[in-house]
């Protein structure tokens, strides 16, 4: 069934069809939590509500994208995971025991395939442990912006949507974000694959 | 690599979004040459894209699980959606306790004051024009506790010369046993009735001469009268009428209950939905 028609019969109740619009995009949906907050249980219990909600206030849906709509509850869903945790601060150390599990999900599909990609499970875990550092250190409302405009490759109106701001907004956070990731970056360069290394010292 | 750190916000800014492709055409129009003549800001520009594509390399993740929603969960939907409603009802079922609570409590403290000589002017208003003589005498007698009550009225209507205020003094003073253990009042009311027509006889006929045989129902209606007036809020074992009473603490009981048990439904709902 097509997303319009499966959007369709959710909205009369039907869970079937719901479900069928999770299963699209709960990769998608757990890739942006996880990267907003650098945690699997963090990620999964924000992607668990974020579909909650969806269902509830599918009503509220009233077309367009619904990539970008569910963007918005997802955001918001991060928002608030961030939040809850920032209350609960135990599972600071989660985050540290996530990353090494990274390497684990090497057959994962990926959103961006480049032909430069690390060839190797190893290198793809190394480039990821830096990313997420990296990401981690930027402040909440720059990481976000910078995960699904980067990280996750969406366009600038769907940034805006799903932050709940102006382009201009979003533009100027994705600069500064750009800026502090690429001095992060550099910093970690010796563990970047050396496809990175390479380029980034040709550049200089 | 440094350069990209010498930018000026703005051009961070318009670099950035060149990048993308989202810079307005009359920037482009700006950025343009500006990147031609300036390899600084060009390579920048190369740092920035470097950056991104590092981080659009990023490995997804497999999701850990599958995120489908049982009916049960979707079936949550409908709890929370009547917490609001629940909330409101708690809310009103509390302030309406508060409020009756308060009433109540308000109408004890007037039975109080109306005990007490400075504050008694509201209870019995009807007895003023006999009592005025025993107002004065209760005022100079410390311990003219119960006469007070009929008294606190005249003051206010404005005290007339009183030749033969103690023997009704004497009279209110004549029931102690009445004031001692009972609230205020009950006291007020049972003085009412029970000195005021001695009073009446012994001091208000002869010395006010402005109630002529006219005023002389009036002492007997108020003391009826009088009661009732406060049985909205007197308590338990006052010669006033009881359901009226219990009608209040009936109230005051159902709405606690309610409200404790709205109260109890919100907090459950809120922490198993």
């Amino acid at each position: 069934m097509d997303e319009p028609a499966l959007i369709r019969e959710a909205q009369r109740g039907d869970l079937d069809s719901f479900n069928g619009l999770v299963l699209a995009y709960q990769s998608q949906v757990y890739n942006l939590a996880y990267r907003i907050m650098g945690e699997t249980d963090a990620a999964a219990d924000a992607t668990q509500e974020a579909f909650v909600s969806a269902f509830r206030n599918l009503r509220g849906y009233r077309g367009g994208s619904f990539r970008g709509w569910l963007l918005r509850i997802v955001t918001n869903a991060c928002y608030d995971e961030v939040r809850r945790r920032k209350r609960r601060p135990e599972s600071s150390l989660e985050a540290m025991t996530d990353l090494d599990l990274e390497p684990e999900d090497e057959g994962a599909a990926r959103f961006d395939s480049q032909p430069e990609l690390p060839e190797t499970a190893a290198e793809r875990a190394e480039l990821g442990r830096a990313i997420q550092d990296c990401l981690d250190r930027l402040p909440l409302e720059f990481r976000v912006v910078a995960v699904l405009a980067d990280v996750q490759g969406y366009d600038y109106q769907e940034v805006a949507a799903a932050v709940g701001k102006p382009l201009g907004t979003v533009k100027s956070r994705l600069a500064r974000a750009r800026l502090r990731l690429r001095d992060c970056l550099e910093r970690s360069r010796e563990l970047l694959p050396s496809a990175f290394r390479l380029e980034g010292e040709t550049v200089r | 690599m440094s350069s990209l750190r010498d930018l000026s916000e703005r051009d961070l800014e318009a670099l950035s979004a060149y990048l993308d492709g989202a810079l307005p055409p009359a920037e482009v129009a700006r950025l343009e040459p500006r990147l031609a003549d300036d390899a600084g800001l060009r390579a920048a520009l190369d740092d920035l894209r470097l950056t991104r594509r590092i981080l659009r390399s990023a490995p997804a993740l497999r999701p850990p699980r599958s995120f489908t929603l049982t009916p049960a969960q979707a079936g949550a939907r409908r709890r929370p959606a009547a917490a609001p409603a629940l909330r409101f009802a708690a809310t009103l079922a509390t302030v309406a306790f508060l409020a009756v609570s308060g009433l109540d409590l308000l109408g004890a403290s007037l039975r109080q004051s109306a005990a007490a000589p400075a504050a008694a002017a509201l209870p019995q208003p009807q007895t003023f024009d006999l009592q005025a003589p025993a107002g004065e005498a209760a005022l100079e007698s410390a311990a003219a506790t119960e006469a007070p009550a009929e008294a606190a009225p005249s003051m206010l209507l404005g005290p007339m010369p009183t030749p033969t205020a103690p023997p009704a003094e004497r009279a209110a003073a004549g029931t102690p046993g009445l004031g001692g253990g009972l609230p205020p009042s009950d006291v007020g009311g049972t003085v009412t009735q029970g000195a005021t027509p001695e009073a009446m006889l012994a001091a208000g006929l002869p010395a006010t001469p402005t109630p002529t045989p006219t005023p002389r129902p009036t002492p007997t209606l108020p003391a009826p009268t009088e009661p009732a007036a406060s049985t909205f809020a007197a308590p338990p074992g006052a010669q006033s009428p009881l359901w009226g009473m219990s009608l209040l603490n009936w109230i005051e009981l159902v709405l606690g209950g309610t409200a404790a048990a709205l109260i109890l439904a919100t907090i459950l709902l809120r922490r198993y939905a």
